[in-house]
């Protein structure tokens, strides 16, 4: 996998945006909630003896008698962690070769932004791939790291987001890129992320064959992920009634981040990579232009 | 069960890629999905809606081959005892001999009622047999089996002799074994007793008896150098009673004169008409036209009440002699011999060769110019010409004369025998007298011109033919046949039904020629100074014209047995008319098969493609 230069400047243009306030370890550009030294000022505090002395508001000061330091918001990054569905349903029309293009476009910013990305695996467990990466020049390290990824199993959220993820707990932004076929249901896990206070933003990964199937006949259908088949004579009315109930299902998904606050991007495979960034672009929410 | 077309048999082998396109598209193949569960609830849904779900794929087969087997059906015409009948093949021939226009009480021909008779049996007939239609004159359409267009088409034909009846059933016979020739006539028909007994002939009678009285014949006659045309006619009264005519006679559609015409049944009566315009004043007969000759009042049968004739103009035509200085001295004298007897109009014109090229274009049909000793600079447009010795190659010294053609029209009666010459051209042309070197002279006439050449000019140091009546009986020939008859490409008169065929060259070449009667026209391309078709002539006058110039030509019936319109035998009988088909045998089966066809493919495409049921 490889990105050339005009495109990791587009990419480089762009910054990953997180609904709530997350705090970070270094000193960076993104505002926290915590007190710092960036030009952003925050609020009045008594001086206490040990208080840096050019903080204190003399104007304050000659006014109510009182001694004021002035605090400001501190400058950090935040940890972005790209969690990605390596499930064999992904294999279907391209879907895992998009997100995982994605996942590395979308990490990149993160990282010529100055956060702390990890990549994250996922199918019925999570499984770290690459943790605390910083800075544009590790970029070579994530790409090789995606293009090493390989699917398996089935997908399980709730299995898999259960227990905490290691390290991350109330500080992370979480990019979720998935098809979201969960037989147990994709909700229970999503839920589990949002409990444990990360930022979550949702991109599904669609193909264009599984939104409106070509094929009609007489078919063996065979399930990727479990292996079962099913014998089916697929009529046009079938494939309607297919079409219609998938469009459903990603109003379901789509509806379920509205409902919780979460940033949701519909993405097409078969798309050029630029074009399925634009599309996150556009959806709102996830990224936004620096 | 058999079939009119059994090799349709063969449509049935489209079973085998019917049978291996079906279980090929019918093979399940594999698919992944990424989730099964979407699939699993949609199919679940189509499962619940019918139970005709499994037979959906072999019903798909079985329509396909009722199909197939419907189409086969429809091509190869099986014949179901008691069901269909084999289809027949029917050549109706319509006798369009004259008496078919007799009238009937009705107010109807007898050709109507032959029409009326040949669409009714069309009506009987059963969907696939198809029929053909001819006339006595040979005029045929195609077997068809679209019989309601037929049926609208049909048409009265054109009149036409009935000389060659016979030939005519054995035409429309020839077309198969299995056609059966229905005439439609008023008469039995002669010398077919073979046909009618082995019931490949049936014969519909048309028409009732009628009573009549007509022409049976007539022509027209005019001496050379008479000023007058006499008319000889014979009239009959076919009928059982004395009949009373009047005889009208009429130039131009105008009336000259009447008289009364008694007529005992059977017995024909000579009647003779003089044309002379001193009888006439001022009726302008000397410039010839067309001339009828009616009987009054007319009867059911009117084509033969009026007899037609061409009138030429009885004046002479007039001599323009073109000379190299002074005209031949014994030329002149026969013209002046001619000119006596009135055969030419007046003293001849005499002109040097110089001046003939200012006069060229005054000079037309009416003129004869003669070229005495001079080569012709150019040939007038129109008219009639006779070269005299013009000089030129070719000449041959004492040719001996070995045979003339006594049929040609300037020859007749002429004796060339012992001819001495002592020099003469070789023509080239119609020899109209011969050597044995080749022609010394010849003839040639078209539409609008007539000409003769000599190889020799007839003065005495050259031929002794001025001293013998050779050349003045020739030169009176040459006069009256140049003046008129020798400048038409059509003859004057034609019998009822003849086609109107020019017997010479037609006065252009290429283009196109205009047939005229009544209100009728009828434009046939010329090739070469002939006609492409000749139309057959019905009763009266007809005109021909092309390029400004006109022709007329008379016809007329003339025949007593056509005429004759009374009871006839009734002839041997033959089978009657096949029986009225049964209404399922009318019922357009093909077209009932392939709607069935369209029908079940698209059941199929429903059925299978689409799901429905």
């Amino acid at each position: 996998m490889a990105f050339d230069a005009g495109f990791l400047k587009t990419l480089e243009a762009l910054n990953l945006l997180a609904r709530r306030t997350l705090t970070g370890d270094d000193r960076a550009e993104r505002l926290t909630p915590r007190k710092g030294a960036s030009l952003e000022f925050a609020d009045y505090r008594r001086y206490t003896p040990g208080d840096e002395i050019r903080y204190i508001d003399w104007n304050v000061y000659a006014r109510h008698g009182n001694l004021f330091v002035k605090e400001f918001t501190a400058e950090e990054n935040i940890h972005v962690s790209v969690l990605l569905d390596t499930s064999r349903s992904m294999e279907f029309g391209g879907k895992f070769q998009a997100a995982k293009e994605l996942a590395a476009a979308l990490g990149y910013i993160g990282l010529a932004n100055y956060d702390t990305l990890s990549l994250f695996t996922f199918g019925s467990e999570v499984r770290p791939v690459k943790k605390f990466l910083r800075g544009k020049g590790r970029v070579f390290e994530l790409l090789s790291a995606v293009d090493a990824v390989q699917t398996e199993g089935v997908t399980d959220m709730r299995r898999a987001f259960g227990p905490a993820l290691p390290r991350l707990r109330g500080r992370s932004l979480i990019l979720l890129v998935t098809d979201f076929y969960d037989l147990a249901g994709y909700s229970e896990g999503i839920r589990e992320l949002l409990a444990q206070r990360f930022g979550v933003h949702l991109i599904h990964m669609v193909a264009r064959e599984e939104m409106t199937p070509q094929a009609r006949g007489r078919f063996s259908l065979l399930d990727l992920e479990t292996g079962r088949t099913k014998d089916a004579t697929l009529l046009p009315r079938t494939v309607e009634a297919y079409s219609r109930r998938f469009r459903q299902f990603c109003s379901e998904v789509e509806e379920f981040g509205r409902a919780h606050e979460l940033a949701y991007a519909r993405i097409l495979a078969d798309e050029p990579l630029e074009r399925r960034v634009i599309e996150i672009l556009r959806a709102g929410g996830i990224l936004e232009h620096r | 069960m058999s079939f009119d077309n059994p090799n349709g048999l063969w449509l049935l082998s489209l079973a085998v890629p019917i049978l291996v396109f079906h279980f090929y598209k019918g093979r399940i193949r594999k698919m992944a999905v990424p989730m099964l569960l979407f699939w699993e609830q949609v199919i679940v849904e189509e499962e619940r809606k019918t139970a005709l779900k499994r037979l959906r794929h072999w019903a798909s087969l079985l329509v396909a081959l009722l199909a197939l087997v419907i189409l086969t059906s429809a091509v190869s015409a099986p014949n179901v005892k008691g069901l269909t009948r084999p289809r027949a093949r029917f050549a109706l021939i319509l006798d369009n001999t004259p008496s078919m226009a007799a009238q009937e009480p009705d107010g109807r021909t007898r050709a109507q009622v032959a029409l009326d008779r040949a669409r009714e049996f069309l009506g009987t007939l059963a969907y696939g047999d198809q029929v053909s239609v001819l006339d006595l004159s040979g005029a045929r359409a195609p077997f068809t089996s679209d019989l309601e267009a037929l049926r609208k088409q049909l048409a009265a034909p054109r009149p036409g002799p009935r000389a060659a009846e016979r030939d005519r059933i054995a035409d429309a016979l020839a077309a198969g074994e299995d056609v059966v020739a229905i005439l439609f006539s008023d008469q039995p028909p002669r010398g077919v007793e073979d046909w009618l007994s082995n019931g490949r002939l049936r014969v519909v009678r048309v028409g009732t008896p009628r009573e009549n009285v007509g022409w049976i014949s007539g022509q027209s006659s005019r001496r050379p150098g008479e000023k007058r045309v006499t008319l000889t006619l014979r009239a009959e009264s076919f009928s059982e009673t004395k009949a009373e005519r009047e005889e009208v006679l009429l130039l131009n559609g105008k009336t000259l004169a009447r008289r009364k015409l008694e007529l005992e049944p059977g017995v024909p009566v000579a009647r003779e008409w003089v044309l002379d315009p001193a009888t006439y004043p001022g009726a302008r007969l000397e410039e010839g036209g067309l001339v009828e000759v009616a009987l009054e009042p007319a009867d059911a049968f009117p084509v033969d009440d009026v007899a037609s004739f061409v009138v030429p103009p009885l004046l002479p035509p007039s001599v323009l002699v073109v000379h190299p200085g002074a005209p031949s001295e014994r030329l002149m004298h026969a013209l002046e011999t001619l000119r006596a007897g009135g055969l030419i109009a007046q003293n001849p014109g005499v002109v040097p060769v110089e001046r003939y090229g200012s006069l060229r274009t005054r000079l037309g049909e009416g003129w004869i110019v003669i070229f005495d000793r001079v080569a012709p600079p150019a040939l007038p447009e129109r008219g009639a010409t006779l070269i005299i010795g013009a000089p030129g190659p070719g000449g041959v010294d004492k040719p001996s004369v070995v045979d003339w053609d006594h049929e040609a029209p300037p020859n007749h009666r002429v004796d060339y025998a012992g001819l001495h010459l002592r020099r003469s051209r070789i023509l080239n042309g119609e020899p109209l007298l011969r050597s044995i070197e080749g022609p010394l002279a010849t003839w040639s006439a078209r539409g609008g011109r007539a000409s003769v050449e000599l190889g020799f000019p007839i003065e005495l140091e050259d031929t002794d033919i001025a001293a013998r009546p050779t050349f003045l009986l020739m030169l009176i020939n040459f006069v009256e046949w140049a003046g008129y008859r020798g400048l038409r490409a059509f003859r004057m008169q034609y019998e009822m039904g003849e086609p109107i065929r020019a017997e010479r060259p037609l006065w252009v070449d290429d283009g196109e020629l205009t047939f005229a009667q009544g209100d009728r026209a009828e434009r046939a391309a010329v090739r070469q100074g002939t006609t492409s078709t000749s139309p057959p002539a019905g009763p009266g006058f007809i005109r021909m014209s092309a390029a400004g110039r006109t022709e007329w030509a008379a016809v007329n019936l003339f025949d007593a047995s056509e005429s004759d319109l009374r009871e006839r035998p009734a002839g041997p009988a033959g089978e009657p008319l096949p029986p009225p088909a049964p209404w399922h045998a009318k019922i357009p089966y093909a077209l009932l098969a392939v709607a069935a066809v369209l029908t079940l493919l698209v059941l199929e495409w429903l059925l299978y493609h689409r799901g429905l049921i």
